[in-house]
């Protein structure tokens, strides 16, 4: 049988992606090494986690065939899908599977990859970058600058005019400050994730 | 007993409610809650989706101004409650992560401290037996106890309650005399808070299946412990009502508030007219009853 991601060719070797696609060796490995005692090879395909998955039916792949993908290397695909965006981390998967893989953690692995890799062009990578701008900038989250950005960012109006009356009852209910909350210290949050992210590279 | 308060930004915004009816509560509880001094945000999943090590030093820096203080932290959103447990559980299993974070934090993290979530304090600390006179019990008032889906997961080996069926909330709710309905499997089914701003529609789908549940179970309110999954639930029910096609009017109350309330809490201390569905008419049955 010739899986989703490989094809038969005229010479009858089995090429890798139906686009060609290459192999990343250590690809497997670089999942992994986030993931404290956790090991990727004991999944043997149950598809438990894509059973168990309230967003699957959104998704080009579903958890199951991700985690054999994350197996053979086949990086970019599974990299570039909007499968790890729609994944709302909500550890079903990582609580049923038999193999105590914590895939929902395997999933944000592979969301900050993409990142990394520049490859994570989904709306809530951008929403998610923008989230964490601004919670360096004032130490707490304000919301509707953060939603403002994001709006702005991915020139989204309908989206932002659908919110609008939830915004302004907000307002009205006092939920929403006129001003950020700040911290003492925000620099320090800054000086944090560029410190780890130095050490990174 | 004491413990050190991290409210999270939504109940210093969004979920005030949650904020004084959790103070409230405390108080007739004898619990000293010291609120976390320049506590930051815990960067919940959106900063996860960035960067694991960046999000693990950045709930980190909270736990140690816990550690400091010598407290347990009690974290009352969910999702801060998640992103706090998750660094404190992943820096004292794993070395190599701890150092790389340490090296970032001005003042390191020693693994001193535990994160608890607010229901679990009460349920284990002062314990159902212990609770103070119940003064307007919820007797009538019909209740879908909805736990969303990180306060029992990820697992832990010191596990609270069960992942797929938890039973803590129902529990407390029937002590304070509510008629608890059957929500199983949907009381720990996700409401997609992590994408409702950037993939409404997912999560207006994912919370129309909860609401479509609970109303089918005779529910005529859900009780949350979490403010992603309030606001989900309860200011985006217009838009879930539209996408089911049917009238829903179905309150989403903090548990801090349906406690309060049967604790006797004065009401204006608990917030109710903070909610966007109004829980007037549920709450008509308990409050009509405590006037007599």
């Amino acid at each position: 049988m010739v899986s989703e991601s490989g094809q038969s060719t005229a010479t009858g070797k089995i090429r890798i992606g139906r686009e060609g696609r290459s192999v990343e060796p250590g690809f497997k490995e670089r999942v992994g090494e986030f993931l404290t005692g956790a090991d990727l090879n004991m999944c043997y395909q149950c598809g438990t986690c894509s059973g168990s998955c309230p967003t699957v039916s959104k998704m080009r792949y579903g958890p199951r065939k991700i985690m054999h993908m994350i197996h053979l290397g086949i990086a970019e695909p599974v990299l570039s899908s909007p499968d790890i965006w729609m994944c709302v981390s909500c550890y079903s998967c990582s609580a049923r599977c038999p193999q105590g893989i914590p895939i929902s953690d395997v999933m944000s692995v592979l969301r900050n990859i993409s990142v990394e890799r520049g490859l994570a062009t989904d709306e809530e990578a951008t929403f998610s970058k923008i989230f964490l701008q601004v919670l360096q900038e004032h130490g707490r989250m304000y919301e509707p600058e953060v939603l403002i950005r994001y709006y702005a960012s991915v020139l989204d109006v309908e989206s932002m005019a659908k919110i609008a009356p939830l915004g302004i009852g907000m307002f009205l209910k006092r939920k929403i400050g006129l001003l950020p909350e700040r911290i003492e210290n925000a620099r320090e949050l800054a000086e944090i994730s560029a410190k780890i992210r130095g050490e990174k590279e | 007993m004491k413990l050190a308060y991290y409210p999270g930004c939504s109940l210093h915004a969004g979920a005030k409610e949650y904020d004084m009816s959790w103070r409230a509560v405390c108080e007739l509880l004898g619990i000293e809650l010291a609120e976390m001094e320049n506590w930051s945000c815990c960067g919940t999943v959106h900063a996860t989706n960035v960067d694991r090590t960046v999000s693990y030093a950045l709930a980190a820096r909270n736990v140690v101004i816990a550690e400091e203080m010598g407290l347990e932290i009690a974290a009352t959103c969910s999702g801060c409650y998640k992103n706090l447990r998750a660094a404190d559980e992943a820096l004292k299993a794993d070395a190599e992560i701890r150092t790389a974070v340490n090296t970032s934090l001005p003042r390191p993290f020693e693994g001193t401290s535990r994160v608890r979530h607010p229901l679990y304090v009460i349920l284990e600390d002062i314990g159902l037996d212990n609770l103070p006179e119940i003064v307007r019990p919820l007797h009538g008032l019909k209740v879908a106890p909805y736990y969303g889906c990180v306060l029992t997961r990820p697992v832990y080996p010191e596990q609270a309650d069960d992942p797929e069926n938890p039973q803590g909330l129902d529990r407390l709710l029937e002590a304070l005399g509510a008629d608890v309905v059957p929500y199983y499997p949907w009381k720990t089914k996700c409401c997609g808070g992590a994408v409702l701003l950037s993939h409404t529609e997912v999560s207006i789908e994912l919370c129309a299946k909860l609401l479509k549940h609970a109303k089918a179970a005779g529910a005529q309110c859900l009780a949350v412990a979490c403010p992603m999954c309030q606001m989900a639930l309860d200011g985006y029910q217009p838009r879930i009502a539209r996408y089911l096609g049917e009238q829903l009017d179905i309150p989403i109350i903090y548990f801090t508030q349906l406690m309060g309330l049967a604790l006797g809490v004065d009401l204006e201390k608990l917030g109710f007219e903070q909610l966007f569905v109004s829980p007037e008419k549920a709450l008509e049955v308990i409050l009509s009853r405590s006037m007599q």
